[in-house]
C-alpha cells in the first residue's frame, strides 16, 4: 500500500514547484487519468469497446456550463452540479445501454461512436441552449465548501483527490464480484451465461458506473477551463481515451494512469514540430501497439498484484 | 427431476430431434449415447437454452426451461459443461469457479462494488470454490490461469465449476473427449462421487467403457429419436443396438428404419429384453 | 410532386452508391479478420488526391475521357498497394495478439495517412477537377447529369466485378474459406496471407475510385473528408450486416435514400425543429433502429451463440 499512498503526495510535492504551465499539463494527466479509469470499466473490464466516451464527458461539462456561468444566469454550487452532472451522465449510458448492449461488440463500438457524433452535433445545434460553436463562456469557477479553486494548483489538489477515489473506487469494483462477472463477460459471453451471469445486466451496471465517472471529469473539465464547446467534444476526444486505456494497459489501473502521462504529454512535446505532431503521433501510436500490444503495463500487474508483492516482500 | 417432453427441434426442414421424451431422475448417473448426428448435442444445446425448442417441454423440478434466457436456466439449478472447453481462459482457476457463485441480483452486485455490503459472501464463495477443488483434487491450482493448465486439468476446471453452484442437474458432454486412460478412470472416479439424492446427472459420451462402467441408466438415440432406453446390462446384452453402435453393417440401417420411419420405440428394461413399444 | 420524388431518388442513388463501394471495403476486411479498418476512411481521401496527383501526371485535364480513365486506373492500383502495405505493416503482426490491438492500430494508421495528406495536399480545401463527363439531361422532368450516370456506370461495373471475382475466381474461393475459418482453411492448405492481402488491395482501391467520384461529384476534397463519410459507410456495412457482399451495397443504396430524403423532408415534418445540420446523424438514428429490430443487419446471417466464430468480443 505505501508506493501507492505515496504516488499522490509525490504528485501533490512535485506540484508545487511547477509553472503555471506545466502544471496546467498535470492537471490534464489527471483529468485524462480519471476519464481513463472510467472508461476502462467498459473496455478493459468487460471487453467492449465504447467509441463515444466523449458524450458523457460532454454531457457532464455542459451540465455545469449551463448550470453555473451567465449563460441562464444560474450559479448552481459546484458540488450540486457535480451530482446532477455524474446523475444525467449514468442515465444517459442507462439510456443508450439499454438497446444497445445486447448486441454484438462490434456494433456497441460504432453505435457509441454515433451517439457520440449525435451529442455533438446537437451541442453544435442546439443554438438557443448551448450557443453552438461559439460555446459558453465566463462559466463559474468551482466553489467547495467556501474554498475557491482558481489556480491550476488548486485544480491539481482537487483532481489528485479524485483520481485517487476514482483509482479506489474502480480497484474495488475489479475485485467484487461484479468483477468478477465483467472478466467472465469479458472472457467468454456465453459461458458466462451459462454460469448464470446476467450479461446485459452486468455490462449495462458498468456502462453506467463508467459513464458516471465521464460525467464528473466533465464537470471538472469545464470548471477548470471556464469554457465547453464543441470542440472539445469531437471523435477524437473519445479516441484520446481509448488510447489512454489500450495504450497504458486494458484492465489495469496503473497502466490507465501511465498511459494518461504518455498521451497527453507526448503531443505537448510534439508541439514544437508544428504540422507533424499529428503524423508523428500517429506513427508514435502505431509503434506502441505494436511493439506492446497489451498495453505497456499487463492486466495481471494491477494494485491487487503490487499490495500481494508487497506484503510477500 | 430433469424431463424432455415431447420436444422436437427441427432446423430449417432437417428435423434433428423427433418428438423425444427423456426422464432423468436424481440420484442416478443416465447416459444418452448414440452415434454421431443423433442429436445428443442438441438436446444439450435445448436444454442449456442455447437453441430453442421447436416445440415441447424441458421441466427441471417443474420449472418450465424452454422459453427461459440461458441465464436463467443456469439459476434454475441446470449447469453444464462443453464438448470444446470454454473456461474463462484469462481468469485464474479459483475465479472460473466464482463466476458461478457470483451474487443473481444486480443491486446486491452494484452494493457489493460500491462497497456498501458486507463482503462475508465474497468470501463464502470463496471458500465454496476452495472446496469444490479440494474435491476433484486441484486444490493446488486455485491461482494459476486457466488458459495455461493442460488438457486434463482443464477438463476437471470445467466440473467445478459446473458443480460449485450446487445445481440440481448437470449436463456432462463428452467429458473424456481426448483424455487419456489414466485421466479418464480420474474422470470416473469423479463422476461417480458426483451421484446424489438431489442431483440429475446426464452423461453424453462415445466411450461405452465408461459409460457402461458408470451409468445406471441408458437411452440410446439416433436420428433424433430414442431408440432404447434400459439399464447398462439389458443395453449391453441387446445385440441389435450394440450392433448399431458399434456400426456393423446392415444394422445400422435397420435401426434408423426403425427409429424414423415407423416410429416405433425399442424399449430395453432389465430382464425384459427387447420389446418394439406402441407408436 | 413525382418529379421531386424521382429527383431525389436520383440523387439518393447517387451518394448511395458510392457509399456503398466504400461499405465494400469495411465489410470484406471485417468479414476475413472482424476487423473494423479504421483506416479506410482514409484511403477513400487518398484516392481522391492521388488522382489530381495522377491526372497532373498524364499531364490532361481531368475531365478528358482517357485521362480520367488512366489516373481512375493508376489511382486503383495506388491505394490498393497501400492498402496491402498497411496490411502488412500494422494489421499483420497484430494478428492473433487481442481484437483491440488491430483495431486501435488501425486507427493510428488513419491519423498518420491523413496527415500525409494533409502535408502534401494542404489544410485549406482542395477545389476539384472532376474526372467525369459533364453535362445535364432530363427524365419525366427530373434532372440528371452525366456525372451521376457516371458513378452508378462505374460503381455497377466495380460491384460486378468484386462479386465475379469473389463468386467465380479460385482466389474468390479461398477468400470465403479464409472467411469462413481462417484455421480451417490453414488445415487444407491455403495460406491466408494471399486472400488476405487481396482483400486488402481491392478493398482500399474501391474506396479510392469512390474518392474520385465523391470528390468529382461535389467539386471539392478536403484532407479530413474522410471520416464522417467513412462512418457513414460503415454504418451502411452494418445496415446490410457486416460481411456480407450485397449487404454492404444494399446498406450502402439505402444509407442514400435514407439521408437524402430526410434531409429534404425532415425540416418540413417537423416545422424546422430538425433542420438539414442534422444530416450526418440520421444515418445513426437509423442504424440504432434497424439494429434493435434486427441485430444482424438486413442481410446478416443471425449467428448463433453456440457457432460464433470467436468467443470475444474484444
Amino acid at each position: 500500500m505505501i508506493p501507492m499512498a505515496l504516488m499522490p503526495i509525490a504528485v501533490i510535492v512535485f506540484g508545487q514547484f511547477l509553472p503555471a504551465y506545466p502544471l496546467r499539463i498535470l492537471d490534464l494527466v489527471l483529468l485524462y487519468a480519471m476519464l481513463g479509469l472510467g472508461l476502462n470499466i467498459v473496455v478493459g473490464y468487460a471487453g467492449l469497446l465504447d467509441l463515444g466516451y466523449v458524450a458523457f464527458y460532454a454531457i457532464g461539462a455542459y451540465t455545469y456550463a449551463l448550470l453555473a456561468s451567465p449563460q441562464f444566469d444560474l450559479h448552481l454550487p459546484f458540488l450540486l452540479v457535480l451530482l446532477i452532472g455524474a446523475g444525467l451522465a449514468a442515465l444517459a449510458g442507462v439510456l443508450l445501454g439499454i438497446p444497445v448492449l445486447r448486441l454484438r461488440g462490434d456494433y456497441l463500438a460504432i453505435v457509441t461512436l454515433g451517439f457520440g457524433e449525435i451529442i455533438r452535433v446537437l451541442m453544435n445545434n442546439l443554438d438557443g441552449l448551448t450557443n453552438g460553436p461559439q460555446g459558453i463562456a465566463r462559466i463559474d469557477e468551482a466553489v467547495i465548501f467556501g474554498w475557491h479553486l482558481s489556480t491550476p494548483l488548486d485544480y491539481l489538489y482537487l483532481l489528485v483527490v479524485l483520481v485517487v477515489l476514482t483509482f479506489l473506487f474502480v480497484w474495488r469494483l475489479q475485485e467484487s464480484s461484479l468483477g468478477i462477472a465483467l472478466a467472465a463477460v469479458r472472457e467468454d459471453q456465453d459461458a458466462a451465461r451459462g454460469c448464470g451471469i446476467d450479461t446485459t445486466g452486468v455490462k449495462l451496471v458498468a456502462f453506467a458506473t463508467s459513464a458516471t465517472i465521464g460525467g464528473i471529469g466533465g464537470v471538472v473539465f469545464a470548471s477548470m477551463q471556464q469554457f465547453v464547446s464543441p470542440e472539445s467534444f469531437t471523435f477524437w476526444e473519445s479516441l484520446s481515451i481509448v488510447l489512454v486505456v489500450v495504450v497504458g494497459g486494458l484492465g489495469n489501473p496503473f497502466g490507465v494512469i501511465l498511459g494518461a502521462a504518455l498521451l497527453v504529454v507526448m503531443p505537448e512535446l510534439l508541439r514544437a514540430y508544428a504540422d507533424y505532431r499529428q503524423l508523428l503521433y500517429g506513427i508514435a501510436l502505431v509503434l506502441i501497439i505494436l511493439a506492446r500490444p497489451m498495453g505497456l503495463i499487463r492486466r495481471e500487474y494491477g494494485p491487487s498484484w503490487l499490495v500481494r508483492r508487497m506484503t510477500r516482500a | 427431476m430433469l424431463v424432455f417432453d415431447h420436444v422436437t427441434k427441427r432446423f430449417g426442414a432437417n428435423t434433428a430431434i423427433d418428438d423425444v421424451s427423456l426422464t432423468i431422475r436424481p440420484g442416478v448417473i443416465t447416459a444418452v449415447i448414440g452415434p454421431n448426428g443423433a442429436g445428443k448435442s442438441t438436446l444439450v444445446n435445448m436444454a442449456a437454452g442455447s437453441f430453442r425448442t421447436t416445440s415441447g417441454r424441458i421441466l427441471l423440478d417443474d420449472v418450465a426451461l424452454q422459453d427461459l434466457p440461458k441465464y436463467k436456466i443456469a439459476r434454475a439449478g441446470l449447469s453444464r459443461t462443453y464438448q470444446n472447453i470454454r473456461l474463462f481462459d484469462g481468469l485464474t482457476v479459483l475465479q472460473n469457479l466464482e463466476v458461478a457463485l457470483v451474487p443473481r441480483s444486480l443491486p446486491r452486485l452494484i452494493m457489493q462494488a460500491f462497497g456498501l455490503s458486507p463482503g462475508s459472501s465474497e468470501a463464502e464463495a470463496r471458500s465454496d470454490c476452495e472446496t469444490v477443488l479440494q474435491r476433484l483434487g486441484i486444490a493446488h491450482l486455485g491461482e494459476r490461469h486457466a488458459g495455461s493448465l493442460a488438457y486434463g486439468q482443464q477438463k476437471l476446471v470445467e466440473l467445478a465449476r459446473a458443480i460449485v453452484a450446487r445445481p440440481r442437474a448437470i449436463l456432462l458432454d463428452e467429458p473424456a473427449a481426448g483424455l487419456n486412460h489414466g485421466e479418464t478412470d480420474e474422470l470416473k472416479a469423479h463422476i461417480q462421487a458426483l451421484r446424489s439424492p438431489d442431483l440429475a446427472i446426464v452423461l453424453i459420451e462415445h466411450d461405452m467403457k465408461l459409460i457402461m462402467s458408470v451409468s445406471d441408466e441408458i437411452y440410446v438415440m439416433a436420428r433424433g429419436a430414442v431408440l432404447a432406453h434400459g439399464t447398462p446390462e439389458a443395453i449391453r446384452g441387446n445385440r441389435q443396438v450394440q450392433e448399431a453402435y458399434l456400426g456393423q453393417p446392415g444394422a445400422m440401417g435397420t435401426i434408423e428404419a426403425a427409429a424414423r420411419g415407423r416410429r416405433n420405440r425399442i424399449r430395453v428394461r432389465a430382464g425384459e429384453g427387447l420389446a418394439w413399444g406402441q407408436p | 410532386m413525382a418529379t421531386l420524388l424521382l429527383q431525389q431518388a436520383i440523387n439518393a442513388l447517387t451518394v448511395g452508391a458510392i457509399y456503398a463501394l466504400i461499405a465494400l471495403g469495411y465489410t470484406m476486411v471485417y468479414g476475413v479478420l472482424r476487423l473494423i479498418n479504421f483506416a479506410h476512411s482514409e484511403m477513400f481521401t487518398a484516392g481522391a488526391f492521388v488522382a489530381v496527383f495522377a491526372a497532373s501526371l498524364l499531364g490532361g485535364v481531368a475531365g478528358h475521357p482517357g485521362v480520367a480513365l488512366a489516373a481512375g486506373f493508376a489511382t486503383f492500383l495506388a491505394i490498393g498497394f497501400l492498402g496491402v502495405a498497411v496490411e502488412t505493416v500494422a494489421y499483420r503482426p497484430l494478428r492473433g495478439t487481442s481484437r483491440l490491438a488491430p483495431m486501435l492500430s488501425a486507427l493510428g494508421m488513419a491519423v498518420v495517412i491523413q496527415n500525409v495528406v494533409m502535408l502534401v495536399g494542404g489544410r485549406r480545401p482542395l477545389i476539384y477537377p472532376s474526372f467525369l463527363p459533364r453535362g445535364v439531361f432530363q427524365i419525366a422532368g427530373a434532372v440528371v447529369t452525366y456525372k451521376q450516370i457516371t458513378i452508378l456506370a462505374v460503381a455497377l461495373v466495380l460491384m460486378v466485378g468484386l462479386e465475379l471475382l469473389v463468386s467465380r475466381t479460385s482466389l474468390g474461393v479461398k477468400i470465403r474459406a479464409v472467411a469462413e475459418s481462417a484455421e480451417t482453411a490453414s488445415l487444407v492448405g491455403i495460406n491466408p496471407n494471399l486472400p488476405i492481402a487481396l482483400i486488402f488491395f481491392v478493398g482500399p482501391g474501391l474506396g479510392a475510385v469512390a474518392g474520385i467520384l465523391y470528390a468529382s461529384y461535389y467539386g471539392v476534397a478536403t484532407f479530413s473528408m474522410g471520416f464522417i463519410i467513412g462512418m457513414k459507410a460503415f454504418t451502411a456495412a452494418i445496415l446490410g450486416g457486416i460481411g456480407s457482399i450485397p449487404g454492404a451495397v444494399l446498406g450502402g443504396l439505402l444509407l442514400g435514400f435514407i439521408e437524402t430524403f430526410a434531409t429534404a423532408w425532415m425540416p418540413a415534418l417537423t416545422h424546422g425543429l430538425i433542420g438539414t445540420e442534422y444530416r450526418d446523424i440520421f444515418a445513426f438514428s437509423v442504424l440504432v433502429i434497424i439494429l434493435l429490430f434486427r441485430p444482424a443487419g438486413l442481410l446478416g446471417e443471425h449467428v448463433s451463440e453456440e457457432t460464433m466464430v470467436y468467443k470475444r468480443d474484444f
